[in-house]
């Protein structure tokens, strides 16, 4: 797997790290209202709710649209903005995906790197979930 | 309400112009816009800045100039569309017996002469920090990136394609051969377009705007005070702004629509016209990407057309909407929202010389920031409002 900077902790998100640690996708939730957002959002314009709480989400997500960087003297980067299940967008970093599409299937796989911090990427979703 | 003109235009040097502070570029830029307009700078009573990458002129810029007995002096931050937003709120203040001759200015110096033009608006960096640092680790260095999810979104939805964009690199650096000022002025082809290094797929080198150094200023005046100073007045028939606020959740129209959905309407109707009076268009042009969908949103096209308009020939030399004919931020030079607003200008009064646009009777200005989130626009014309 490819090797990315070294992440470290910022003291506003721990929770996402922990999550990102036992392999898991922690992102943010409103309790009154139920709504779900990117791990990044700071309130709740839904309902107005200054904290919002970090709960577990599925991981499952679907694609949205991609884009690959090429930085000079680089490996390409694919990238790409995806919507998790819960309904919240989330800017992520694709593995293995070789035929993109929008509503690709997506499911957030971890990686523990030897220094720093354990992190999603998004590879393709082939179990079949039925409907 | 009071008719309102821009009196005066000042540019530095543009591109590669080291060695001078933001202030300092600022100070030049609205001393020139002063003596354009034929005005002392102890004429000016109104002074708006606006910053860049590198920092902002601040409004010390005053004391710098020396100006004395200010009625307005702020500093306005609406990213690229700041020019826009200065010249609109010059001119409600004048309109309103405010102030009577304000100068608006932005000046950046990212460009240094020891690093990369992408250097100075991209990241990098051995640790990171936070969930903005793991985003900047895993690929998303600069906002090249943003902008090419927000195109890719449009080629999924519509069919657009990559030599459609490329039909607007063409476009615009045909008209930069006319401009003295222009960066780049050799002619490229759509070969060349597709032949560019991917910056971020599906964004190629050609894509993508310069990097400048320098500074622009304007002075905003009222219509009549501006009839009586050195150059024809450059009338201002109306302004708009436009925040979608896009959430980036199921459902949004992230990349798909701009703020120019808002202003435009808004700045056309303030004007009294439709998209069909327009004759040239000044579009921010950051990314060829940005000038496809902010033609649509102005109502130029239909929604999801703007590549096929694009490529019909109309945006170049000879076609039926001249636009970018200084050859924008891709080919001429990158100062955010001035460089469509100096290009009207130079229009406006017919100073186009080689690359004037034959018919120049209203003319459309558009500023853009964030990633599609921010917009101005502005409809300016060498004829009093009313009377195209
Ligand atoms: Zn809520």
């Amino acid at each position: 797997m490819e090797t990315f900077g070294v992440v470290r902790r910022d003291g506003r998100s721990d929770p996402f790290f922990d999550g990102a640690a036992r392999d898991r996708l922690v992102i943010r939730h409103c309790p009154p209202c139920d709504h779900w957002y990117a791990p990044d959002a700071g309130g709740c314009p839904e309902c107005g709710a200054e904290e919002l709480e970090w709960a577990e989400a599925s991981g499952r997500a679907v694609l949205v649209s991609w884009a690959v960087a090429h930085p000079r003297g680089g490996e390409p980067a694919p990238l790409a903005l995806v919507e998790l299940a819960e309904g919240p967008w989330m800017y992520g970093r694709l593995h293995g995906v070789t035929s993109p599409r929008e509503g690709l299937p997506l499911r957030a796989r971890f990686v523990h790197p030897d220094e720093g911090e354990s992190h999603p990427l998004f590879e393709e979703d082939r179990e079949d979930r039925g409907l | 309400m009071a008719e309102t003109a821009i009196a005066g235009l000042g540019m530095t040097e543009l591109g590669k112009v080291y060695g001078r502070s933001p202030r300092r570029l600022a100070a030049q830029a609205v001393r020139a816009a002063a003596a354009d307009a034929g005005l002392a700078l102890t004429d000016l009573d109104g002074l708006i800045v606006a910053p860049g990458m590198s920092g902002s002129p601040g409004i010390e810029l005053a004391r710098t100039l020396g100006l004395r007995d200010l009625r307005l002096l702020t500093s306005m931050n609406t990213f690229g569309a700041s020019a826009g937003a200065m010249v609109a709120h010059a001119a409600s203040m004048i309109a309103a017996g405010s102030a009577s001759a304000v100068a608006c200015v932005f000046a950046d110096a990212p460009l240094r002469p020891e690093r990369s033009a992408g250097a100075a608006y991209g990241r990098d960096a051995r640790e990171w920090h936070g969930l903005d640092g793991l985003r900047a680790a895993l690929g998303f260095r600069s906002v090249n990136v943003y902008y090419a999810l927000a195109a890719r979104r449009h080629m999924l939805r519509y069919g657009t394609t990559s030599e459609q964009l490329g039909a607007i690199a063409v476009s615009t650096r045909a008209w930069a051969a006319g401009n003295p000022r222009a960066q780049l002025r050799d002619p490229i082809s759509l070969r060349d377009h597709q032949e560019s290094r991917w910056v971020v797929e599906p964004l190629r080198l050609l894509d993508c705007c310069l990097v400048s150094n320098g500074g622009v200023a304007v002075i905003v005046t009222g219509a009549e005070r501006a009839r009586d100073l050195a150059r024809p007045p450059v009338h201002i028939w109306g302004w708009g702004q436009g925040h979608p606020g896009h959430r980036l959740e199921r459902g949004s129209a992230f990349g798909l629509t701009t703020g120019a959905a808002i202003s435009g309407p808004a700045a056309m109707k303030m004007a009294g016209v439709t998209p069909g009076d327009i004759t040239v268009c000044q579009l921010y042009d950051c990314y060829t990407y940005t000038v496809l969908v902010s033609l649509e949103d102005y109502g130029f096209c239909a929604k999801g057309e703007g590549g096929p308009f694009a490529a019909s020939g109309a945006l170049g030399p000879g076609g039926a909407l001249p636009t970018n004919t200084g050859g924008g931020q891709l080919s001429a030079y990158y100062l955010w929202g001035m460089t469509p607003l100096s290009e009207a200008v130079i229009q406006a009064r017919g100073d186009g010389g080689d690359r004037q646009a034959p018919r120049n009777d209203l003319i459309l200005v558009s500023g853009n920031g964030g990633i599609l989130d921010h917009h101005s626009t502005l409809i300016v014309g060498p004829h009093p409002k009313g009377r195209p």
